[in-house]
């Protein structure tokens, strides 16, 4: 599921934090989770051994605090309400040293069961689980240490990453925030979701539709044995509605509208969101109505708004091309080949990438996709720079090194599913050193058209990370547009953007948890690609028309 | 709480209730509606069936003393059936050498949980067109498969006739059924708390549900259910590690229709801390053998043997299946178990002597009222349970057409129960436990005293046999020793060579209440059974983790 909005005001993460570096975490953080783990993770340190086998050397836990709530709603009636809370615990055991360990061998499996999980104020009920899991996890990676150790000692490694750590070495942090204690009152999003999803009755060519309200406070505590502790709150909110319908010819199609927010004062209120929604149903019946894609088409393509933000976010992070990945030892898998381009161009030398994870606020707007810290205990960087005037310059890292990025800049995030960590981007920007106004792009977007003997140009407006929904030809001749359904871009990826015209000088911030944490996207309102290959979607299925009419009330 | 009257009333005055129940009507209607359009197609629709399930649920969880989890829910899942061909061959028939054949589950939605018609109909509706398209599709692979497959042994309609029925019961208020649930979660809470004062347990949980589900059923014949059941479960479960590694659970459960009934809060305390020391126990006791002999069981294990070796054997739709064993498809009226034992399946019963019985129903998922099946009698075998998938010599159901909501009916159990005519005393049982094992020249015979669950394959490919996991079993010495706990064996066999080793029951009925998964999903069922002596039982080692047990001690409150 994708999250997006364009609109942020404000942010009601109102604790006050301070991130400090401490030589010695406080015994009593007067964070009763906190203790617990602290607790246990110190003695499970002392007190895991096994004959012949290497002690940990470290050990961190963290345990979310989740409150969650769901409602849902069709065509003016309630589908589905609930409320839950529940705890999930993260444990993460190393065995050697930093310089050479369990970790970076291949994928790590631990086959451990974890009991139901205490949802009180009880140091014995917490610890327990967190004994549990250290157990399990230490007994596999000891063995996995040996395993490695045996491995190595057959394969003779490059000096470069044979001189790497395995794990980096950081200085003990301390970050203490206040829990949020957000008030949801889910009858009123019941009523929400269902008079949003009433709209959807008058418009008898939508199939299936669901109005969806979701929020969730989650509080990470942290701790781990070089010191470090934290205790820090977020919470997300969204709307969202899903259509789907069938147009003439048999093609299915769907969309949605998700607007996630870090408080529920920034989303929209129902009239406001109800008046989205119709817009919205608007242009997702006239894209049923649209004629079906005819021809193929090689020239220059334009996408704008959102479906800049999808772009970037499926052709640099969700294929992870800006992840670094160190080469395991016992390698099914590879490392990031794109780090072999490191200090070299790989996209056009007018566009720049650069994370902003550790940046709160962007021209005086909150960022969802900030966090103050991620889960192996490093703070993101305010702005580190990925990609410079075209140049990689670096890639999003957790503790485990590679060769041409050096240790973590704070992107290990666990929000996934509370229990095992991967690399994720926080706020990302994209921006040209070249901009232009949206009006010279389109007239850009046209003489290139014109340049390769083409009636029309395409812009795409809205897409679905690498599907293209909604696209628009511009006809050269006068500039009229023409909607088309059923396209697909057979040839983009990331070195399309290698081939970049123009970006434009207006920004958008787009929200989304397609990785399964919060991310936003201040991308240009629009990007116009050089040369891109339009056809018709090969993976199309048509079906055929419903047999009975659709029912209607009386 | 009060108390809930169940309604069953006459035909005349059920009908003017049901027609307030907007979800009844809006699935007569849309049902009326797409069968009037859909009967028509080139390849017409002969039947169809829509099925509701209202369920609210709640779920406390807790562990070591805490709560885990507590969480109500409210959803209602629609499914049904399309038809197409003809009752002698239809698109559910088996597709030879070529998977399942009729492929389950393509109608099941999510159907909103408040009665607006529009929004309930739409889903119906475009789900119905799903499934016709589908059946259509698969009647034709049918078609093509029989015409170039060699005929089937089994000739018998793909679909059975039955009489159609109306059956109302008015809805239940699910605020009427719930206890007060602070309450509850202390006792869950002093449940699993008891395995908190011994080291030895590594894991536990106490869990319950309490669940409401209102079943709806209609069909193109005229048949129209609505159904409510509602049953209160708590389930006890908690596990150590022996020295070897091997994993060593325990489960008791407890399964009410009325919260009444429910063992009180001491005595479900007194069976945790028998548990609680039957793990520790477990925990040291020796490893045995694998070993041949005979063995007693006690009844609640008898239940779970005879619910996989014999059960499952006597489901009709699975003896239609080409690919099925067969066991007991020829052998009506032969005996197939002692001349004193009988067994019946019934799900209009509640109880058994007092006993709750988790397999009740009065409609199956077919809209066929469950009958009582009286399967073996006098050690002969007499029927089959039946869903609407005739075999020879039965062509129509006796209501055991049962599947999860999500899937399609096939024929499953309901209430197992095991009789004997001629029961024995626990000490006429032991004495010819021991004298069996004399007569074999053993030290000793096995007691099985507590299974976890078992499971069969009854498929000509792999073995046709099963597997019985006994969780807490005694060696029983022929020289008047003491009983001897042991671990580390399973039960296995084929059914056949077990059937014909039986060879006496007990007179101390008890129930096993559980859920049973096959094809069409878990469902509840029970298994009450006496004691059975086996002369010659089969056991294998049981598989075991290779871990070691937990480094540290569990912790403790200081």
């Amino acid at each position: 599921m994708t999250m997006k909005a364009k609109n942020i005001t404000k942010y009601l993460l109102a604790a006050a934090a301070a991130l400090c570096v401490a030589h010695a975490a406080p015994a009593q953080s007067g964070d009763y989770v906190l203790d617990a783990i602290r607790g246990e993770v110190d003695r499970n340190m002392q007190g895991l051994r096994i004959d012949k086998l290497q002690p940990p050397f470290f050990i961190s836990y963290t345990v979310a605090d989740v409150r969650q709530m769901d409602a849902s709603a069709s065509l003016g009636a309630l589908v589905g309400s609930n409320e839950v809370s529940y705890r999930v615990g993260s444990p993460f055991v190393l065995v050697g040293d930093y310089m050479h360990n369990n970790s970076n061998f291949g994928e790590f499996n631990v086959n451990y069961s974890q009991p139901p999980f205490s949802i009180e104020k009880d140091p014995v009920g917490i610890a327990n689980n967190i004994w549990n899991d250290l157990d399990a996890y230490y007994k596999s990676a000891a063995e996995r240490f040996e395993s490695k150790q045996a491995t190595l000692r057959q394969q003779k490694q490059p000096e470069e990453e044979a001189n790497l750590s395995d794990f980096e070495q950081r200085d003990p942090v301390t970050l203490m925030m206040e829990p949020l204690h957000i008030e949801i009152d889910r009858a009123y999003w019941e009523n929400y979701v269902k008079k949003a999803s009433e709209i959807v009755r008058r418009y008898p060519d939508i199939i299936d539709s669901r109005v969806n309200a979701s929020a969730r406070e989650v509080t990470m505590h942290y701790y781990n044995t070089e010191q470090s502790s934290y205790a820090v709150p977020s919470f997300v909110c969204s709307v969202q509605l899903t259509v789907s319908a069938m147009a003439d010819d048999g093609q299915q199609i769907s969309d949605d509208v998700i607007i996630a927010e870090p408080s529920f004062e920034q989303l929209p209120s129902l009239e406001e969101f109800t008046a989205q929604c119709e817009r919205f149903i608007e242009d997702f019946l006239a894209l049923r109505a649209a004629p079906m894609i005819d021809d193929a088409y090689c020239g220059p393509v334009m996408f704008e708004g959102e479906s800049v933000a999808e772009l970037v976010q499926q052709m640099f992070f969700l294929n992870r091309s800006l992840i670094a990945q160190r080469k395991p030892v016992t390698a099914y898998s590879s490392s990031n080949p794109l780090e072999m381009m490191m200090n070299k161009k790989v996209i056009s030398r007018s566009l720049s990438i650069e994370s902003l994870s550790g940046t709160e606020y962007y021209k005086g707007r909150k960022l969802a996709g900030y966090f103050p810290i991620d889960a192996q205990a490093v703070a993101p960087d305010k702005q580190l720079t990925l990609v410079e005037d075209g140049v990689l310059r670096n890639m999003l890292n957790g503790r485990i090194p590679t060769p041409k990025t050096g240790g973590s800049n704070g992107h290990m995030r666990l929000e996934v599913n509370f229990r095992i960590p991967q690399i994720a981007p926080g706020n990302v920007r994209l921006s040209s050193n070249q901009p232009y106004t949206n009006e010279q792009l389109r007239q850009m977007l046209l003489d290139a058209a014109r340049e390769e003997d083409l009636d029309y140009g395409y812009i795409v407006r809205r897409s679905d990370g690498p599907s293209v929904i909604a696209i628009y030809r511009v006809y050269v001749a006068d500039g009229h547009e023409e909607l088309v359904r059923g396209a697909q871009i057979s040839d983009l990826n990331m070195r399309s953007f290698k081939h970049v015209l123009g970006a434009s000088d207006q920004e958008i911030i787009y929200n989304s948890s397609a990785m399964g944490n919060m991310a936003s996207y201040i991308v240009p309102d629009a990007l116009l690609f050089e040369e891109l290959e339009v056809a018709r979607n090969s993976s199309l299925n048509l079906k055929s028309p419903y047999i009975v009419e659709r029912p209607v009330v009386e | 709480m009060r108390k809930i009257l169940l309604i069953v009333i006459s035909a005349l005055f059920v009908q003017g209730l049901a027609a307030q129940d907007e979800v009844l009507d809006v699935l007569h209607d849309e049902l009326a509606r797409n069968m009037a359009v859909l009967s028509k197609e080139a390849e017409p629709a002969y039947y169809m069936n829509y099925r509701v399930q209202d369920s609210y649920t709640y779920t406390i969880v807790t562990s070591f003393g805490n709560l885990a989890l507590s969480m109500p829910r409210h959803s209602r899942i629609f499914n049904g059936m399309v038809r197409v061909g003809s009752r002698q061959m239809d698109n559910t028939r088996e597709i030879k050498s070529g998977g399942y054949g009729y492929g389950g589950g393509v109608m099941a939605q999510q159907l909103p949980v408040e009665n607006d018609p529009l929004a309930l109909r739409n889903v119906i509706w475009e789900a119905t067109d799903r499934q016709y398209k589908e059946s259509v599709k698969q009647y034709e692979n049918v078609k093509a498969n029989v015409a170039v497959k060699v005929e089937a042994e089994d000739k018998s309609d793909d679909f059975s006739q039955q009489q159609a029925e109306t059956y109302y019961e008015a809805p239940v208020d699910f605020a009427d059924i719930l206890p007060h649930i602070e309450k509850w979660e202390e006792r869950l809470k002093k449940y699993s708390g008891v395995f908190s004062d011994n080291e030895d347990i590594l894991q536990c949980s106490s869990n319950m549900s309490i669940e409401l589900v209102r079943k709806y059923f209609v069909d193109t014949e005229g048949t129209s259910v609505a159904e409510n059941s509602w049953a209160y479960r708590i389930s006890v479960s908690a596990s150590t590690t022996a020295e070897d590694g091997m994993n060593l659970p325990l489960y008791k459960s407890y399964f009410a229709y009325d919260l009444d009934e429910l063992p009180s809060e001491g005595q479900i305390l007194d069976d945790m801390k028998q548990m609680s020391a039957m793990l520790s126990a477990l925990r040291v006791a020796p490893v045995v053998e694998a070993y041949s002999g005979p063995a007693l069981m006690t009844a609640n294990a008898a239940g779970v043997f005879f619910h996989e070796i014999f059960g499952h054997r006597v489901e009709g739709s699975r003896l239609k299946q080409e690919t099925d064993a067969q066991t007991f498809k020829k052998k009506v009226g032969e005996t197939v178990l002692p001349a004193d034992f009988s067994i019946i399946f019934d799900p209009q019963i509640k109880e058994y002597e007092g006993m709750p019985l988790s397999g009740s129903y009065v409609f199956d998922d077919e809209g066929v009222r469950g009958r009582k099946v009286e399967v073996v009698s006098g050690g002969k075998l007499e029927s089959f349970l039946m869903s609407r998938t005739p075999i020879e010599g039965f062509p129509v159901s006796n209501g055991h057409g049962r599947g999860m909501i999500y899937m399609n009916p096939v024929t499953r159990q309901s209430n197992l129960i095991l009789e004997s005519s001629a029961p024995k005393s626990e000490s006429q049982l032991r004495a010819m436990l021991i004298e069996e094992a004399k007569k074999g020249g053993k030290e000793y015979a096995y007691l099985f005293d507590n299974v976890a669950g078992g499971f069969t394959t009854t498929g000509r490919y792999m073995p046709n046999a099963f597997n019985v996991t006994p969780l807490v079993v005694y060696k029983v010495y022929t020289d008047g020793r003491p009983d001897e706990l042991v671990r580390g064996v399973d039960l296995v066999g084929t059914p056949l060579s077990m059937f014909s080793q039986i060879a006496a029951c007990g007179s101390d009925p008890d129930v096993f209440n559980g859920y049973c998964g096959a094809e069409s999903g878990s469902i509840p069922v029970s298994c009450v059974s006496s004691s059975l002596l086996i002369n010659m039982v089969e056991t294998q080692k049981k598989s075991k983790s290779q871990s070691q047990p937990p480094i540290l001690e569990r912790p403790q409150a200081e």
